[in-house]
């Protein structure tokens, strides 16, 4: 009976040298090591927040800029506003007026806004990799500075858009670049006279035979010539003949005094002549 | 399942549940063995779930992002959009991968020890003895270890991600001050308003689905049935995976979609 009582103890006992083994396992300065985790972690929570206000220019002082447009596709809140390759701003808003054109709002650090000018130009371009781009360009820099709230145009440079005519203009240089170099087409034929050409200069014959044509046309040409002479031969011949009948009529047509009529008249021997 | 409810009805609490002393009410009328038994069972959490496993974790953060940092950087350097990849490391690494591997490393490390505990005190039927002496086992144990665990997983997603920013930084501009400028601007480009909320959110949330999943279903242990103890356990593994992943889809749609 006695015991009994000391029964329900057996369970604390073992309890009581478990806490004790996990109490001897944990580090005497646990409080220290967990304080300085959370510290250091709600000190870069707030350090890190404290960066990003900064970075997004919550402390600095800016001036805004209207840019109005037909079509704002691609920009976005945050997209920045560049000048020679340097952000110089960010768009803060970007609303859809009433009369149909967008009026994208765009804040400017007071320290940047020297870059803008009166005369300063907006251009929205699209480029094929990215997001929409933003940029101003200011020819010159002695302008009066671009005023707080100003409103501007802005141009839109589409790369994007410009593809399809590209292509299209690209599909008949193609097209041109085929007809000119099909089989029979008129370059393939001056190409092909041109190696005739060169070929006939590199000839027995040089530079003449490319300049008299081929070596049929040259026995063409030479018997052309030589009927010329056999027809100018036999013309010859037929006027000695003639010439010889003409002496040999003379006393008798002088009698006849039909040549001497004609003489009389000027005409000549060839008047007398019968051809 | 019905201290599934109070579980979640009592992290309305957690804060003043927080500041309650470690010692079980069943165990106060027995004198504490030590002075270090004494300390918050919160620290003791943060301790065991946090401190010990911070140089394993920081050593794994920065191998994770090193390796992801230049396989980004390559890439993109490849593919000639090099001038958009400090921003994807940020977006990816930064906001998605270090809070999603963090909430997995410490659901390993803290999770299934939080379930394996919780079963066994089911098991031993302590939860109802405990009941039944009119203690409150939820604000004496459960609360302190769900707020240990949450606070262990902000704590290191923090420093994870300290170290992936910084590592990005000299990844990409080096041992220099030249790059502050393009970085300060990029940053405030990736964290707005918005990306902040959603990220401190999808913090806390992992931080209660690594505490409070494997707990509430290791409830469903049977009292004196041991063999339903690994069930229990690996079931709530398995849930706080699927809720995590519902996390950070969830988070996901609701930036992006």
């Amino acid at each position: 009976m006695a015991e009994q009582p000391d029964q329900p103890d057996q369970p604390a006992t073992s309890a009581s040298r478990a806490a004790e083994l996990a109490a001897a396992l944990l580090p005497s300065n646990l409080g220290v090591k967990v304080g300085m985790l959370i510290a250091v972690t709600v000190m870069v929570i707030g350090g890190f927040i404290l960066y990003v206000l900064f970075a997004r220019g919550v402390f600095e002082q800016t001036q805004r800029l209207y840019l109005i447009t037909d079509n704002a596709e691609g920009v976005a809140v945050g997209t920045d506003l560049s000048f020679a390759g340097f952000p110089i701003g960010r768009v803060r808003g970007v609303q859809l007026r009433d009369d149909g054109k967008v009026r994208i709002s765009v804040r400017v650090p007071v320290d940047d806004a020297k870059w803008l000018r009166e005369s300063s130009v907006f251009v929205i371009e699209m480029p094929l990799v990215g997001a929409a781009k933003l940029r101003a360009f200011s020819a010159n820099l002695k302008d009066p500075p671009l005023p707080d709230r100003a409103e501007r145009p802005v141009l839109r440079g589409d790369t994007a858009q410009e593809i399809p005519k590209m292509v299209a203009t690209l599909r008949s240089v193609l097209e041109n670049l085929d007809q000119m170099t099909d089989s029979g087409s008129s370059l393939q034929e001056s190409l092909k006279n041109a190696r005739v050409v060169t070929e006939r200069m590199a000839g027995k014959q040089g530079v003449l035979g490319a300049a008299l044509g081929s070596e049929d046309k040259r026995e063409k040409s030479a018997a052309v010539d030589r009927s010329r002479q056999h027809a100018a031969g036999i013309a010859q011949r037929r006027l000695a003949q003639a010439r010889r009948r003409a002496g040999e009529n003379r006393p008798a047509r002088s009698r006849a005094g039909r040549c001497g009529r004609g003489n009389a008249k000027g005409g000549g021997a060839g008047e007398c002549d019968p051809w | 399942m019905a201290f599934a409810g109070e579980y979640i009805s009592g992290l309305a609490a957690g804060g003043g549940c927080c500041v309650l002393p470690a010692s079980p009410p069943w165990r106060r009328c027995r004198p504490p063995p030590t002075d270090r038994w004494r300390a918050p069972s919160r620290w003791r959490q943060i301790h065991l779930t946090a401190w010990k496993i911070l140089p394993g974790y920081l050593a794994a953060a920065t191998l994770l992002s090193l390796l992801l940092i230049e396989v980004v950087v390559v890439s993109a350097r490849r593919y000639g959009v090099a001038q958009y990849s400090l921003e994807l490391v940020l977006r990816v690494l930064v906001l998605e991968l270090v809070p999603l591997v963090t909430a997995l490393f410490v659901a390993l490390r803290s999770g299934a020890a939080i379930g394996a505990e919780i079963a066994m005190m089911s098991y031993r039927g302590e939860l109802d003895d405990a009941q039944e002496a009119d203690a409150s086992p939820l604000h004496a144990e459960l609360v302190p270890r769900i707020a240990g665990a949450a606070l262990s997983v902000a704590s290191l997603t923090t420093l994870g991600c300290v170290i992936s920013v910084w590592l990005s930084y000299v990844v990409f501009y080096g041992f220099t001050p030249a790059g502050l400028t393009e970085f300060t601007r990029i940053i405030s480009n990736v964290f707005d308003g918005i990306e902040l909320t959603a990220f401190g959110l999808k913090c806390l949330l992992f931080g209660l689905a690594v505490a409070i999943v494997p707990a509430a279903t290791a409830l469903e242990a049977e009292r004196g049935e041991i063999k339903s103890l690994p069930a229990v356990v690996l079931g709530g593994l398995v849930k706080l995976f699927f809720v995590i992943l519902v996390v950070e889809a969830a988070t996901l749609v609701v930036k992006y979609a």
